[in-house]
C-alpha cells in the first residue's frame, strides 16, 4: 500500500508544480522536501546540504560546462557554416540530406563526451541553427537531436556506464567496448528513419542542391579541416593518454579557442559573450541536475525504487519476462528520474534477479543504457528535452511530439539487442 | 531594484570567471603532468570551481529567463489569471528557495564548527570553497523575492541579453 | 525501530556481504527490536559525507574508510602508514591498539564505535615490470591522499589525482601506470582488463569502521543496545575472517585471469623499508602523543 501511495504522492506533487509553472529545478527538490517529509524520518535540511554540495562539486560534471562553452564559442566562428557547406555537396542528394549531420555529429561527439545532455548541447548549438536557415523541417532537425544526443550515454566514454560497472561490478572497459556496435545499430537507425521520413515528407527538406562538379566538391572538403581537426585533437588527447575523459572538454575549448582565433572571430567581446553564455547555460542544466539528485535522494531513503524492482524480482518471470516488465518499469521511472539515479537506485536491487535467470551481466549494462537513453527524452522530466527547450524556446510538449519516433527506435533497439543478444557480446568477445 | 540586477549580475560574472578557471587548472594540469609533475588535488578544486561556477550564475541566469520551466499550461490561461499564475510560481519558488538557502547555510555553518577537511591531497578547510553555495543561493532566492515583486508591480522581470541571445531559430 | 544503514562497498564485496550479516545478526539478537535496513555502495552518503551524516543524524548508522579521516586528524591515518602492519595478525594488533583513541574522538563529535574490517593488504598494480625503486622513475603513479601522494614522491614516481571513475580508462590510455589498491578492489574493477603485473607488497591494511550517532544510541533500551555491541563483536571477528579469505581468493583471481602476479621483488622490499621508516616518522610528527601511544601499544 504504502508503494501506491508513495508513487502517487510523487507523480501527482511533481506534476502539478511543473503543471503550474514552477521551475523544473526547484519543482524537483518541492517533490524531494515532500517525499522526506511523508515518507522518511531522515532531517531534511541536513540531507539538502549534504546533497547540494556533493552533486555540484562533482569532478566528472565539469567536462559539461567545458563542452558547452566548447559549443558556445564555435557557435561564434564560421565553424557550422563551412561544416555544413562542406558537407552539402556530399549528402545533399541523399534523403534527409543534411539531417543526418545531427546524427553523425552525436555520434561523433559521444565518442569524446560521456553525458547526453553535453552532447545534445554541443551538437544542436552547431547544428540546430544551420539546419533551420537552410530550409529543413524543425520536426525532423529537432527530432534527430533528441534522439541521437542520447548516444552520449551509449557510445563510450559514457558516465551512466562507469556508475553501473561499479555498482554492479561489471569490467568498465567490457561495457566500453560492448557499447561500440549497439551505438552504431542506432544510428543506422536515426538515420534510416531520417531517410525514409524525408522521402514521404518532401516538403520538410530543402530541395536538393544542384550537381557540382568533383572538382568543386574536393576544394569544398577543406571547409571541414578545422572539424576534423578538432575531432581529431580531442579523441586523440584521450588515447593518445595525455588526458582522462573529463580532461578531454578542456582540451576541445582550447582547440575551439584556436580554431576561433585563426578565424578571426575571436575577440575580447565574443570570449566574455561565449563564456557568459556556457555560465548561464550550465547554471540551468545544474539546477535542474541538483533538483534531480535531492529528488533521488529522497528516493534513495524512502526506498521506492528498490521496492518496486523487488516486487519485479521476486515475480519468477522468465528472462524474457523478466526484460519485458523491466523495460516497461523503467521507461515510467524514466519519466520522473534522470538516467543515472535509475541506475544508482535500482541496480543493486535488480542485479541478483537477472542474474538469477542467467543474464550476462554486460549484456544488461547495455540493454540498461539504450533503456536510459529512453529516460533522457520522456516528458515530463528529460533532460535532452530541457536542453533543446533552451536552445530552441519550444515548448516541452512540442518537443516531445517531435521526438516520439526516436523514442520508437529505442523501444525497436531493445527488441533487436534481446533478440540478437551478440549486438552487444560479439566486438567483447572478439577483443578480450 | 537597480541594485539587486547589479549584484546579481556581479555574481554571474563571479561564476563566468570560475567556470575560466577550471578550464586553466585542467589544462595546465595536462600540461604540468606530461613535464612529469602535478598540480595537487587539482580534481578537487576543479570540482569547487563548478559549484561555485553553478550557484553564483543561478540568480544571473535567472533575471535572463533561462531557468526552464514547462509553460504550456500558462499559455492556455486567460492574461488576468496567467499573471496570477506567474505571481504564484514566483512566490513559491522564493519561499522554496529562501529554505534551500538556510539550508545550505546551516550546512556550511556545521562544516566550519566540525572543521570539516577535504579527503584529497591537499587538505582544505570545506566551508571556504562551500561559501559560494551559500551567496549563490542566498542570491538566486532573493531574485525570486525580486520577481515576485516585480510582477506585484507589473515590472519587466527578465531582462534580454545584450549580447547575442543565441535562440537556434 | 528500523535503522538505514549506509554501506561503503557495492553488494559483491565482502565488507558489505558482513554488514548485512551484522544486520541479520542485529535482528535476531535483539528479537526484532532493532531491524537495521542496509544500503550498499555509498548510494545514500558519498564516503566524503558518511562521519558527518552520522553524526548529523541523516542516518543513524554508516561505515567509512578510517583513513579518509585522515586529513581531520593523522592518527586517522594509522592503518595507511606503510609497513606499521602487514598481516592480519598485526593489523588486529594495530586496531587493538588504535581503538580506544578513536573511540574517544568520535565520541567528543557525538558517535559511538561499534567495530571495524579490514581491507585486504595493500598492493601495487603496474603496467609494467618493476625491480626496485628505480624502475618507478617518471612512473605516473595514483594518488588519492597526502600518503599515497607522499608514498609516490619517495618512490620517485610522478603522484598522479585519477578519480576513482576514471581508473580503468586512465590506465588503458596511460595517463597512469600505476597504484595502490587492495586485491578485492582489483577484482571489483576486473583489473586484468587494463593492468599487467600485480606486486603483493602488503604495504598496509586499511579499514573500515562502523559507527552510531550517539543520540539514536542512547535512545535504544539497554537489551538493545547489549544486542548491538554482541553483534558488532561478531562482525569483527567475521570481518577479519572474510578479509583473509578474500584476499587469497582475489589474488587468485587476478591470477587466473591472467594477470602477473608477483611477491614483492628483493630489491623493491628493501627501498621500501627505507621509505616507510621515512612515512612513519612523518606520520608519527603529525599524529603527536597519540601516535606514539599506538606504537607502543603494538610492541
Ligand atoms: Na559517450
Ligand atoms: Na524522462
Amino acid at each position: 500500500m504504502d508503494i501506491f501511495l508513495q508513487s502517487a504522492v510523487l507523480v501527482v506533487t511533481l506534476l502539478v508544480l511543473l503543471g503550474l509553472g514552477i521551475w523544473v529545478g526547484v519543482a524537483l527538490m518541492a517533490s524531494g522536501v515532500v517525499i522526506f517529509l511523508m515518507f522518511t524520518s531522515t532531517p531534511v535540511d541536513a540531507i539538502l546540504g549534504t546533497t547540494m554540495w556533493a552533486h555540484s562539486a562533482s569532478w566528472t560534471l565539469t567536462a559539461l560546462p567545458l563542452f558547452i562553452w566548447m559549443g558556445e564559442i564555435l557557435y561564434r566562428t564560421r565553424l557550422a557554416e563551412d561544416l555544413f557547406s562542406g558537407l552539402a555537396p556530399w549528402v545533399g542528394r541523399l534523403p534527409g540530406g543534411l539531417a543526418h549531420v545531427n546524427v553523425v555529429g552525436c555520434g561523433i561527439f559521444a565518442a569524446v563526451s560521456g553525458s547526453s545532455a553535453a552532447t545534445t548541447a554541443t551538437v544542436g548549438r552547431i547544428s540546430l541553427p544551420e539546419l533551420k536557415s537552410r530550409g529543413y523541417a524543425d520536426r525532423l532537425a529537432i527530432g534527430s537531436l533528441a534522439g541521437s544526443g542520447t548516444l552520449g550515454l551509449l557510445i563510450p566514454p559514457s558516465i551512466v556506464m562507469i556508475v553501473y560497472g561499479v555498482a554492479a561490478q561489471v569490467s568498465v572497459n567490457r561495457l566500453f567496448i560492448a557499447g561500440v556496435v549497439p551505438g552504431l545499430m542506432l544510428m543506422a537507425l536515426f538515420s534510416g528513419y531520417i531517410a525514409i521520413w524525408a522521402k514521404m515528407n518532401p516538403d520538410g527538406v530543402p530541395d536538393p542542391e544542384p550537381r557540382m562538379p568533383l572538382g568543386e566538391r574536393l576544394r569544398r572538403l577543406r571547409m571541414l579541416l578545422p572539424v576534423v581537426g578538432l575531432i581529431i585533437g580531442v579523441i586523440g588527447s584521450i588515447y593518445a593518454g595525455v588526458a582522462t575523459a573529463t580532461e578531454a572538454a578542456a582540451i576541445g575549448v582550447a582547440g575551439a579557442l584556436i580554431i576561433a582565433a585563426f578565424g578571426r572571430s575571436l575577440n575580447a567581446e565574443t570570449f566574455v559573450a561565449s563564456l557568459l553564455g556556457a555560465t548561464r547555460t550550465s547554471a540551468m542544466i545544474g539546477l535542474i541536475l541538483l533538483g534531480a539528485a535531492f529528488l533521488t535522494s529522497a528516493m534513495s531513503f524512502s526506498g521506492l525504487p528498490g521496492q518496486l524492482a523487488e516486487l519485479i524480482s521476486a515475480s519468477g518471470l522468465s528472462a524474457a519476462g523478466l526484460i519485458a516488465v523491466l523495460t516497461v518499469f523503467f521507461v515510467l521511472l524514466g519519466c520522473f528520474l534522470d538516467g543515472i539515479s535509475i541506475v544508482v537506485l535500482t541496480t543493486s536491487v535488480v542485479m541478483p534477479a537477472v542474474a538469477a535467470v542467467g543474464i550476462d551481466p554486460v549484456w544488461f549494462g547495455i540493454y540498461l543504457i539504450i533503456v536510459v537513453e529512453m529516460a533522457q527524452i520522456t516528458p515530463p522530466l528529460g533532460f535532452n528535452l530541457f536542453v533543446i527547450q533552451s536552445l530552441t524556446g519550444k515548448s516541452i510538449f512540442e518537443i516531445t511530439r517531435m521526438i516520439i519516433p526516436y523514442f520508437m527506435i529505442l523501444v525497436l533497439a531493445v527488441i533487436l539487442l534481446t533478440a540478437f543478444p551478440g549486438i552487444a557480446t560479439w566486438l567483447v568477445e572478439q577483443t578480450i | 531594484m537597480m541594485l539587486t540586477r547589479h549584484l546579481f549580475n556581479f555574481c554571474g560574472a563571479l561564476a563566468a570567471l570560475s567556470l575560466l578557471g577550471i578550464a586553466v587548472l585542467i589544462l595546465s594540469q595536462i600540461g604540468l603532468r606530461l613535464m612529469g609533475s602535478q598540480i595537487p588535488s587539482a580534481d578537487d578544486f576543479a570540482a569547487w570551481g563548478l559549484s561555485a561556477s553553478i550557484f553564483l550564475a543561478l540568480p544571473a541566469t535567472l533575471i535572463r529567463g533561462d531557468h526552464i520551466r514547462v509553460t504550456s499550461l500558462r499559455q492556455l490561461m486567460p492574461k488576468r489569471l496567467g499573471h496570477i499564475a506567474d505571481i504564484l510560481a514566483a512566490a513559491f519558488a522564493a519561499v522554496m528557495m529562501g529554505w534551500v538557502a538556510w539550508a545550505i547555510f546551516g550546512y556550511v555553518h556545521e562544516s566550519w564548527t566540525y572543521n570539516e577537511v577535504s579527503q584529497g591531497v591537499v587538505a582544505v578547510p570545506l566551508w571556504w570553497p562551500q561559501s559560494a553555495m551559500v551567496l549563490g543561493s542566498v542570491l538566486f532566492a532573493l531574485a525570486f523575492a525580486e520577481r515576485t515583486l516585480r510582477l506585484i508591480l507589473g515590472l519587466p522581470v527578465e531582462s534580454d541579453d545584450t549580447n547575442e541571445q543565441g535562440r537556434g531559430e | 525501530e528500523t535503522w538505514k544503514m549506509s554501506a561503503d562497498a557495492p553488494d559483491g564485496n565482502y565488507l558489505t556481504q558482513n554488514i548485512r550479516a551484522f544486520a541479520d545478526d542485529v535482528a535476531r539478537l535483539s528479537d526484532g527490536a532493532l531491524e537495521i535496513d542496509v544500503v550498499s555502495n555509498s548510494v545514500l552518503l558519498k564516503r566524503p559525507e558518511l562521519k558527518r551524516g552520522v553524526q548529523r543524524g541523516i542516518v543513524p548508522i554508516g561505515e567509512v574508510l578510517i583513513s579518509a579521516l585522515g586529513n581531520e586528524d593523522a592518527v586517522y591515518s594509522a592503518d595507511a602508514v606503510p609497513l606499521l602492519a602487514t598481516t592480519f595478525d598485526e593489523a588486529r594488533a594495530l586496531w587493538e591498539a588504535s581503538r580506544p583513541i578513536y573511540e574517544e574522538k568520535l565520541a567528543e563529535d557525538g558517535l559511538v564505535l561499534l567495530f571495524a574490517a579490514p581491507w585486504p593488504p595493500q598492493g601495487v598494480y603496474m603496467n609494467r615490470e618493476v625491480t626496485d625503486a628505480a624502475s618507478f622513475e617518471g612512473v605516473k603513479f595514483r594518488a588519492y591522499n597526502p600518503s599515497t601522494a607522499r608514498l609516490a614522491e619517495l618512490l620517485g614516481a610522478v603522484p598522479a589525482t585519477i578519480a576513482t571513475s576514471e581508473i580503468s580508462q586512465a590506465f588503458s590510455t596511460g595517463v597512469i601506470n600505476g597504484m595502490i589498491t587492495s586485491p578485492s578492489t582489483g577484482v571489483d574493477s576486473q583489473a586484468w582488463d587494463f593492468v599487467s603485473h600485480y606486486y603483493d607488497v602488503q604495504a598496509f591494511l586499511p579499514k573500515n569502521m562502523v559507527i552510531v550517532n550517539k543520540g539514536a544510541y542512547d535512545g535504544l533500551s539497554d537489551e538493545v543496545k547489549t544486542a548491538l555491541q554482541e553483534a558488532a563483536e561478531l562482525a569483527e571477528t567475521r570481518g577479519f575472517e572474510m578479509a583473509e579469505e578474500a584476499t587469497g581468493e582475489a589474488t587468485n583471481t587476478m591470477a587466473d585471469n591472467g594477470m602477473n602476479v608477483l611477491p614483492t621483488p628483493e630489491g623493491l622490499a628493501s627501498d621500501f623499508e627505507t621509505i616507510a621508516a621515512t612515512m612513519r616518522a612523518e606520520w608519527l610528527e603529525q599524529a603527536g602523543e597519540e601516535g606514539q601511544k599506538i606504537v607502543d601499544a603494538m610492541n
